[in-house]
């Protein structure tokens, strides 16, 4: 079940969370829940649900990209 | 709330709104360009002016430059989160400029005032702009061989700098004693908070007019109508997995390009850019935070989808991002990202723009020039005395498309910006323009070609000038699609005072980059060359009509050469001499 939290840095400390779908930096709110026995931390409620129908189906856990992904790219691009 | 609150607001009136909503933006950005100091601003016009509700969702804009509207709702969303929306009273005004705060590159500052209304805040006013100076390693702020934020200029998070109508002396004096030209900026800010007052005292006439409840909910019902509009338009395109890819040719510390690639998906209603096949994160500036790789994104497809969507946030929401922290798309603290606004941003919607020509092909423009050509020079003024900085950027030439020829020297596609007058330029700096002229043979040739490039040359009029530069596409190209070709490669070349030829900075200086670097020394009859980019061509061009290959001819736009090589224009010229 995701929960609101907060960002439990000191207002004179800098701490950088990511949204686990965007990656999008957050200020200070956002959504945890545990997914595949990890905490994953969201923006927002769309970026839960992308994580779950787009990211782990597509993607997969903590993808990296592989090495030689520019030549599938060169091919499957319009030119 | 009465009755027409609680209901529907009728279209008409809603249009009217949101007409009056454009028009304070619109109001903003004259107050902006006829009050400021820099030429960036009142010639350049490198700002833009908008209004966003008390969720920091972006309700009002006009046509200013696409990076900053596009992103300006992260910026403006931060600051709420960070500060609290408690914490703005009536005549603060708030500025942020941390690109690790949702904010797109150091230079540009966002300046925000709430708008009351019978003691509660209904809204805000606010503006982006690009500071021409806010310090760092070298004049200008536009650190292209940097390999830090710090090295980039004075980083601000969230700061009031006026309090319920008072200067916070402090903060001022901080940041001007870190900006190479105080007096400069001091009137810049000026024009941004002067254009905040005069949004909020038209904000206040609606308000009188249409009182907080209808105005809030025309907005809200505004966001909403623009995402349905937008989700309409994406249900008409093919529902598929699209890929696209474009580099950057260097970092400005290495010479290894960059790559970014985008994975798009359309699925129903809705438009998933996936970034996260891109490179990691260069040591240079080229770097873009993701509001600027979110901003190219909506952008993109703002130029395939109908121009009646009034643009606002919920005209973003069903365009999904992902990309992947510490990639290029994505930088992650310390990295740099100046050179990612400016020179990325374009490039990355040229991504979208070559993926959604898998969608939708009659809709987009070939690949274009990409870059401002970010040419920056600081020194003392041997006339005037003082110590001036100045941001000068050039325009490119834009893709050709389904049915007309490319944009010619235009400001990229995330600009929307001016050039400055030649005049203004040799008045306010020690340099002669010797000649700004079109560049023949710059456009990629195609059924329709691309824009044409452009070509600048300095005299260096003053003991010495330190100049940075940050272009891109001075060894790649705006490339062509459907068998339209790609554009000529732009550059920046110098000739010193005594040399007979014009050659690249890392072969005179010894820079790493041909096309980024910072604090090279330029003296008195040294000449630049600033050489834009060419746009890519649209479709064979073996089918452009013969018409407009004479016409190219006769304008200058081609050469005989190439009208025989690209079109197989081969019968006499149009001025009857032999081709």
């Amino acid at each position: 079940m995701a929960q609101w939290r907060e960002n439990d840095a000191l207002w004179y400390e800098e701490k950088m969370l990511f949204c686990a779908t965007s990656g999008r930096m957050i200020a200070k709110h956002f959504l945890a829940e545990e997914i595949r026995d990890r905490t994953r931390i969201f923006a927002t409620p769309q970026d839960l649900e992308l994580y779950k129908d787009y990211v782990l189906v597509e993607r997969g856990e903590d993808y990296q990209p592989p090495e030689n992904v520019g030549d599938t790219y060169a091919d499957l691009m319009v030119k | 709330m009465d009755t027409k609150t609680q209901n529907t607001i009728d279209p008409v009136t809603l249009s009217v709104i949101n007409n009056a909503f454009v028009n304070v933006c619109r109001e903003m950005g004259t107050a902006m360009m006829r009050t400021s100091y820099s030429p960036i601003f009142n010639e350049g016009l490198d700002f833009s002016c908008m209004m966003f509700n008390t969720r920091g969702d972006l309700i009002g804009q006009a046509e200013f430059c696409p990076t900053m509207l596009g992103s300006c709702q992260y910026a403006m969303k931060w600051m709420l989160d960070e500060v609290g929306i408690e914490a703005f009273n009536e005549d603060d005004v708030y500025i942020h400029n941390d690109p690790y705060r949702g904010q797109n590159h150091m230079p540009e500052h966002l300046v925000v005032k709430a708008v009351f209304h019978e003691g509660k805040i209904w809204g805000f006013v606010g503006n982006v702009a690009h500071v021409g100076e806010i310090g760092g390693m070298a004049p200008g702020s536009f650190a292209a061989d940097g390999t830090e934020v710090y090295q980039e200029g004075l980083r601000l998070p969230p700061l009031k700098i006026i309090d319920r109508g008072e200067y916070v002396k402090d903060i001022w004096r901080v940041i001007l004693a870190n900006h190479r030209t105080p007096k400069t900026s001091w009137g810049d800010y000026h024009a941004m908070i002067g254009s905040l007052n005069v949004a909020e005292a038209r904000v206040h006439e609606l308000l009188e007019k249409y009182g907080a409840e209808l105005l809030t909910t025309a907005s809200d019902q505004l966001l909403d109508y623009s995402e349905r509009f937008m989700r309409a338009e994406i249900a008409e395109m093919p529902d598929g997995v699209y890929y696209a890819q474009d580099l950057m040719e260097d970092d400005g510390v290495t010479r290894n390009p960059y790559w970014m690639r985008l994975r798009l998906t359309i699925r129903g209603d809705e438009a998933i850019c996936d970034w996260t096949d891109s490179d990691d994160q260069a040591k240079g500036p080229i770097n873009a935070t993701f509001v600027v790789t979110a901003a190219a994104c909506y952008s993109g497809f703002l130029h395939v989808v109908s121009n009646d969507i009034p643009i606002n946030s919920g005209a973003y929401r069903p365009i999904r991002l992902v990309t992947r922290p510490g990639s290029m798309m994505n930088v992650k603290h310390p990295g740099p990202s100046v050179g990612g606004n400016t020179e990325t941003h374009p490039h990355i919607q040229n991504v979208v723009l070559r993926a959604l020509a898998g969608a939708v092909p009659e809709r987009v423009q070939a690949g274009e020039g990409a870059s401002s050509c970010n040419f920056l020079f600081g020194g003392f003024h041997p006339e005037y005395g003082d110590y001036y900085t100045n941001y000068h950027i050039e325009g490119s030439g834009w893709g050709g498309t389904i049915s007309h020829d490319g944009n010619s020297v235009l400001c990229p596609n995330n600009g929307n910006c001016r050039n400055t007058p030649v005049e203004i330029l040799e008045t306010k700096y020690p340099f002669i323009v010797e000649e700004y002229r079109l560049r023949p043979d710059s456009a990629g040739a195609g059924k329709w070609r691309g824009g044409l490039a452009s070509s600048r040359t300095f005299r260096v009029t003053a003991p010495e000038i330190t100049v940075n530069a940050l272009f891109d596409r001075t060894r790649t190209h705006g490339p062509g699609i459907f068998g339209g070709l790609e554009g000529a490669s732009g550059g920046i070349f110098i000739q010193r005072e005594g040399d007979d030829q014009f050659r690249r900075f890392s072969e005179v200086f010894g820079t790493v980059s041909d096309s980024k670097f910072t604090r090279v020394p330029v003296t008195m009859g040294d000449r630049i060359i600033l050489n834009s980019a060419g746009g890519g061509g649209f479709g064979d061009p073996g089918e452009r009509p013969r018409d407009l290959v004479e016409e190219d001819l006769r304008q200058g736009f081609i050469s005989p050469e190439a009208a025989r090589e690209f079109y197989g224009y081969e019968t006499e010229d149009v001025s009857g001499e032999q081709a």
